[in-house]
C-alpha cells in the first residue's frame, strides 16, 4: 500500500483516529507522517497538512476541478490550499465550498455547526441582524404588494420600514 | 469542579477567531499582522500588550514552558503579539495560526470557569471586531480542522502511577473514540516524561461548547479516579516506597541537577506528597516542576551562564524541601 498523501512511498505509519464515533485511518509514509504534524512535539493535534493531502487526492480525482478559479478575495487556488492544508481567507470557504465538502466530511463527523454564534452574548449585534432580516422581508413584501397593485398595503409597509430604519439609525 | 489537584495540574480553554475582512495569517504580510494585533489591543485595553519580537528570547521560552503560549509562538515571528495579564490567567496569542487565539487558564480542574472567561473576552471582542462566521461551518479558521466552535479545551494530567503500570496507552485508545485525545505533554519524542499528559477535545464541528466540556470533564474525573487507585496499588509495593524515598534523598542533597533528572524526580516526589507518603507539600513540588525548567529558571534567577543552571536548580530544590 502506498502513502495516501504523496502516493510515492510505501505507507509505513498507520494512524487511527476516531471522531464522533466514526473511525478514520490514515496510511502515510514516514516523511508525510512527520510533515502531517500528527507526530509533532507541540500540544496541538495538527491535521492541517493531512487535510491538504486528503484534499489534494480528492482534487486530482476530479479533473474538471483542476481549472477551478482562484478565491476573488485573496487569490489562492484550490491546488495551493491542498498543498498547505490551510485556507487563505474567510471567502475561500465560499469559493471552494463544493470542492472541500467531501474532505470536511471525512475530517469532521458532522458538517453542521452546533454551538456559539457571534450574536450570542452580543445583544447589539443580534438586534442589528434581526432588524436587517425584518427589513429584507418587508422590502420583499412591498415588491409583492406593488406587483399585485395593492398600493394601500405597499404604503403601509413603507411606513413600517421607515419607522424601523429611524429606530435603528444610531449605530448605522 | 475543583480539588482534583492531586491529578489535574491545570486547565486551559482556547477559542480561535479570525477577522472576516482580512486574509488569514498565512496570507498576511508583517504590516497586516501588526494591524490585526493593534485592533485586538485596542479592543481589550486593560490587558498587557507584548510584541513577541521585542521580548528577550528566554522570556519567550519561559512563556512556552509555563504553557501560556505554543512552542511555535515562542519562535517570536515579527508581527505576532501577546495580550496577557500579570496573574497568567489570560493569554491571547495574536497572529499565531489564527488572528486571535483567546486562552483562559487556571490551576486544577476548572473547565467551566476557564470557558466562561474565554467566552466573556470573545463577547467583548466581537462587540468591536467582525469575526468570520458561517451558520453551517461555525467560526472560520485558517485550518479546516478547527472549524465549528473553534474551541480547544485541555487539562494537564499527572499520571505517574498509570504510566508506571503501563495503562496510559490503553486509555488513550479508548477515549479517542469519544472525540478526545491524550498526548504526552512534552511531545511524542519524550512521551511520558514526568508522566504529564494533555487531555483535550478533538472534535469541534457538530458538537457544542457545553457538550464538549461536559465530555472532557467526565473523562478528566475518570482519569483522576483511576490514577488514585493505581497510586494506592503502586505504593503498597515496598520497592516503590523505597523508590520515592530515594528520589527524596537525591532532591534533598544533590549539588547539581539537570532539567531532565529534576523533572523525573519531582514527578515521583509529587506523587509521594499527594499520597502522604513523603513529608513534603504537594503545591511546593508542583511549583518546582515549572520553576526549575531551563528558561523559567534562567529568567527568575537571572542566570546568564548556562553552566550555573544545574547548580542553581539543585540549590532551589534543596531550599524548597
Ligand atoms: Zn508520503
Ligand atoms: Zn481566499
Amino acid at each position: 500500500m502506498n502513502c495516501e498523501k504523496c502516493n510515492n512511498h510505501p505507507a509505513t505509519t498507520h494512524i487511527k483516529r476516531f471522531a464522533g464515533g466514526v473511525a478514520e485511518e490514515f496510511h502515510l509514509c514516514a516523511a508525510c507522517a512527520k510533515a502531517s504534524g500528527l507526530l509533532s512535539p507541540d500540544g496541538g493535534f495538527n491535521l492541517g497538512d493531512l487535510f491538504g493531502g486528503l484534499l489534494g487526492n480528492s482534487v486530482s480525482q476530479q479533473p474538471a476541478v483542476a481549472q477551478s478559479p482562484r478565491c476573488a478575495a485573496c487569490g489562492l487556488s484550490l491546488q495551493e490550499i491542498a498543498q498547505s492544508g490551510r485556507m487563505g481567507c474567510a471567502a475561500c470557504y465560499d469559493t471552494f465550498s463544493a470542492q472541500i465538502a467531501p474532505t470536511l466530511q471525512r475530517i469532521h463527523s458532522s458538517v453542521q455547526h452546533s454551538g456559539k454564534t457571534p450574536e450570542d452574548g452580543n445583544p447589539a449585534l443580534r438586534e442589528r441582524r434581526e432588524r436587517e432580516s425584518t427589513l429584507t422581508q418587508l422590502r420583499e413584501q412591498i415588491a409583492h404588494a406593488v406587483r399585485e397593485e395593492n398600493y394601500e398595503q405597499a404604503a403601509k409597509l413603507r411606513d413600517e420600514i421607515r419607522a424601523l430604519e429611524q429606530g435603528g439609525g444610531d449605530d448605522a | 469542579m475543583h480539588n482534583q489537584h492531586d491529578v489535574v495540574l491545570s486547565t486551559r480553554v482556547r477559542l480561535a477567531r479570525n477577522l472576516a475582512d482580512m486574509p488569514f495569517v498565512g496570507r498576511l504580510n508583517e504590516p497586516g499582522k501588526r494591524r490585526v494585533t493593534e485592533l485586538a489591543r485596542d479592543a481589550l485595553p486593560e490587558l498587557m500588550f507584548v510584541e513577541m519580537d521585542q521580548l528577550p528570547r528566554l522570556q519567550a521560552a519561559s512563556l512556552a514552558e509555563r504553557r501560556l503560549i505554543s512552542t511555535q509562538f515562542a519562535a517570536q515571528e515579527p508581527g505576532t503579539a501577546l495580550l496577557t495579564q500579570a496573574d497568567d490567567s489570560i493569554a491571547i496569542m495574536l497572529c499565531e495560526e489564527d488572528h486571535l487565539r483567546i486562552q483562559a487558564l487556571a490551576p486544577d480542574l476548572a473547565l467551566h470557569d476557564c470557558h466562561a472567561r474565554a467566552d466573556e473576552l470573545d463577547n467583548r471582542l466581537s462587540n468591536k471586531l467582525n469575526f468570520a462566521f458561517d451558520p453551517q461551518l461555525g467560526y472560520l479558521t485558517q485550518c479546516p480542522t478547527n472549524l465549528g466552535t473553534a474551541m480547544r479545551a485541555g487539562v494537564l494530567l499527572h499520571l505517574p502511577a498509570l504510566a508506571a503500570l503501563k495503562r496510559v496507552g490503553g486509555y488513550a485508545e479508548s477515549i479517542s473514540k469519544l472525540g478526545l485525545t491524550l498526548r504526552g505533554a512534552f511531545g511524542e519524542g519524550s512521551k511520558g516524561t514526568a508522566a504529564l499528559f494533555q487531555l483535550s477535545n478533538q472534535v469541534t464541528l457538530g458538537i457544542s461548547e457545553s457538550q464538549a466540556l461536559e465530555n472532557l470533564q467526565a473523562y478528566a474525573l475518570q482519569f483522576a479516579a483511576n490514577e488514585r487507585n493505581a497510586r494506592a496499588e503502586l505504593l503498597a509495593q515496598p520497592e516503590w516506597e523505597d523508590k520515592l524515598w530515594r528520589a527524596y534523598g537525591l532532591c534533598k542533597h544533590a549539588r547539581r541537577m539537570e532539567s531532565q533528572e529534576a523533572i523525573e524526580l519531582l514527578s515521583l516526589l509529587r506523587m509521594g506528597a499527594c499520597e502522604n507518603a513523603l513529608p513534603v507539600d504537594p503545591q511546593t513540588i508542583t511549583d518546582l516542576m515549572t520553576n526549575t525548567l531551563p528558561a523559567t529558571l534562567s529568567v527568575t534567577q537571572h542566570i546568564t551562564n548556562p553552566d550555573e543552571r544545574d547548580r542553581v536548580r539543585a540549590e532551589m530544590i534543596r531550599g524548597a524541601l
